[in-house]
């Protein structure tokens, strides 16, 4: 959808350091009360690499966002950006970076020009360059048209696509995405994957949270998996589904489903894991075969007739059940 | 690192970019209905309600009312606007953006102050055309302006840190500091009128000092000396400024 010499192209180089990680995490700690949010993770992101986070709602995604970008201190631990830890030298690590938050942050009572031109003057972008970029982003994003509006009246989707143009206008190295996509229609949410690739593409480091496996899957060179603060894997998508092969699934629909049967279903033998997709449950084992006899023989007892049974392969979201022990809430159907 | 963080280059480009902060904030605060209601009409009102009622002539009360304007219209914008910040997360725009804590409250600041100084010019232009007041010392009442207008807008900074997302809460606590601080300073009641008690209550508040000040500029005797005057406000607003920039920092901490 952007053509070659896109805007989104070309980074700056000022503030980075080339030997370093872009995005380097050590043992880093959250804690709010006596809760810990994020416990001890470490990991790092090198140059031009599309880094997944991944995890349930409550994981510790934003919290790990707002450590790396300033808006949050951590209880422990450290992080830096190309070099700069956050906290300890946080004006050349921010120089370098810019964040696309979880809730869309644009001035309601600015319109998308003025939203941009803040930012870059935050960001001390000069003027004549920062209007350039600011044409080119706003064509890019498809709100050229709507640049005289006031954001107040702007649709969900649009203040997305103008805090993502916002988070550009600097040309950061790396960048920072909070659930880029999540609240919206299936059309936004393919332009900005499209967007999101074609970034990465121009050279820009990014950093994206997500609870949607299919968006890791797709889009990701490594993803990491976090639930309740901490890295239970992180590896290429390829390679944590390869992992997952040791498990297999198996997919069944009876004529008659109650959520009995799935409890019921769950405790038989050799059965670890029953999610629910649509009219279908999904099982876990180590042993397909035994598992479907098991399947028949429970469907004759109680007098159900299986309609529907499949060995499919492994998906992410079989690591990412199996990883996390949660599982049906953090992906719809069909979005594998 | 903290060679570099002081260095020329740095601290320019962290004052341009305070500087646009606080245009912004200017920009886009100074017409909301909480800062025309409590930072200009109100205490225009509250001034004609105790003044007329003293029956006292109007010149005398010329410096009280330039006092009062600087003092609600400085520390009214960062209470009006940061808490509807936090709750649309425009805030965590600063906070990721590269300046320091202290810079982007510097520019909350400066937001206050340069809207406070620029208010103070109706009633002192009121006060020339309309009842023959004279700036007979321009350079202290130049310097009350802009001494004032930033310790009372380090005053709105630091209630504005307070972390809430409801602007109605800030502009409460805000009403309830201010109220206080006007109803004990030397401005209804001059200095010398006051009973001894009074005048120690008087001089707990900043607005005494300001007005002290504004007095001496426009031709009335003060009460002390220019240079305390002048020294109590500026240690007022370092206090402010600080413990504001500190409470930031704690909250930065705990989110
Ligand atoms: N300011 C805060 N005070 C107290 N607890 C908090 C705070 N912010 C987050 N938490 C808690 O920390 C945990 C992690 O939250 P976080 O927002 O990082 O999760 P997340 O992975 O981004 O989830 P989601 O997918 O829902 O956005 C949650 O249990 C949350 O309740
Ligand atoms: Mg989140």
């Amino acid at each position: 959808m952007l053509c070659s010499d896109s805007p989104l192209k070309g980074v700056a180089g000022i503030t980075a350091r080339d030997d370093f990680s872009a995005i380097e995490v050590r043992e880093l700690r959250k804690r709010y009360g006596d809760m810990t949010a994020v416990d001890g993770i470490s990991f790092r992101v090198e140059p031009g690499e599309l880094f997944g986070f991944l995890g349930p709602n409550g994981a510790g995604k934003t919290t790990t966002v707002n450590i790396l970008t300033g808006v949050s201190l951590p209880t422990a631990g450290s992080a830096s950006v190309f070099g700069h830890d956050v906290v300890k030298d946080p004006f050349r690590a921010r120089e370098a970076i810019n964040v696309v938050p979880e809730v869309s942050n644009a001035y309601p009572e600015y319109t998308a020009w003025s939203n941009l031109m803040f930012t870059a003057s935050l960001y001390g972008v000069h003027r004549g360059e920062a209007e350039q970029r600011a044409e080119e982003l706003l064509r890019a994003f498809g709100l050229h048209d709507k640049r005289k509006v006031k954001v107040k009246g702007f649709s969900q989707g649009m203040r997305r696509k103008l805090v993502i143009a916002m988070a550009l206008i600097n040309r950061p190295r790396v960048l920072f995405m909070d659930e880029p996509t999540t609240g919206l229609d299936v059309q936004s949410v393919l332009s900005i994957r499209e967007m999101v690739r074609d970034l990465n593409r121009s050279g820009i480091t990014i950093f994206l949270t997500t609870h949607n496996l299919n968006e890791a899957n797709i889009l990701c060179d490594r993803v990491a998996i976090i639930n309740r603060g901490k890295i239970v894997a992180i590896d290429t998508p390829e390679n944590l589904k390869s992992a997952a092969r040791r498990v297999q699934a198996v997919e069944v629909s009876f004529d008659r489903m109650s959520p009995e049967t799935e409890v019921e279903v769950a405790s038989l033998a050799g059965i670890k894991e029953v999610s629910r997709r649509g009219d279908k449950l999904r099982l876990l084992t180590d042993d397909p075969s035994a598992a479907v006899s098991a399947l028949a023989r429970f469907a004759g007892e109680r007098y159900l007739a299986i309609s529907y049974i499949n060995t499919p392969g492994p998906s992410l979201e079989d690591v990412f059940i199996q990883l996390t022990g949660t599982g049906t809430s953090t992906s719809r159907g069909g979005d594998r | 690192m903290i060679a570099e963080a002081l260095s020329p280059e740095r601290l320019g480009k962290e004052l341009r970019r305070a500087l646009v902060i606080a245009g912004k904030d200017i920009r886009i605060y100074c017409l909301k209905p909480p800062v025309l209601l409590f930072g200009l009409v109100f205490p225009f009102f509250l001034f004609l309600a105790f003044f007329v009622g003293k029956r006292g002539p109007i010149e005398e009360g010329i410096p009280g009312l330039i006092c009062i304007s600087v003092f609600f219209a400085s520390s009214n914008i960062a209470p009006a606007g940061m808490p509807f910040e936090r709750m649309t997360k425009t805030f965590s725009r600063y906070l990721s953006a590269p300046l320091s804590l202290t810079w982007m409250v510097f520019g909350k600041t400066l937001a206050g102050f340069f809207f406070g100084v620029a208010v103070s010019v109706i009633p002192l232009l009121v006060g020339i055309i309309g009842y023959g007041t004279s700036v007979t010392s321009p350079g202290l009442l130049i310097l009350a302006l802009l001494a004032g207008g930033m310790c009372f807008s380090c005053l709105g900074t630091l209630v504005g840190s307070m972390p809430t997302e409801a602007p109605g809460n800030a502009m409460t606590v805000l009403n309830f500091v201010r109220l206080p601080l006007l109803f004990m300073s030397g401005i209804f009641v001059t200095l010398e009128e006051m009973p001894a008690w009074a005048r120690g209550l008087a001089a707990v508040s900043p607005l005494t000092y300001a007005n002290d000040l504004l007095r001496r500029g426009t031709g009335f005797a003060g009460y002390y000396g220019w240079w305390l005057d002048l020294l109590v406000l500026l240690l007022y607003a370092t206090a402010f400024f600080f413990i504001a920039a500190w409470i930031f920092n704690l909250s930065r901490r705990r989110s």
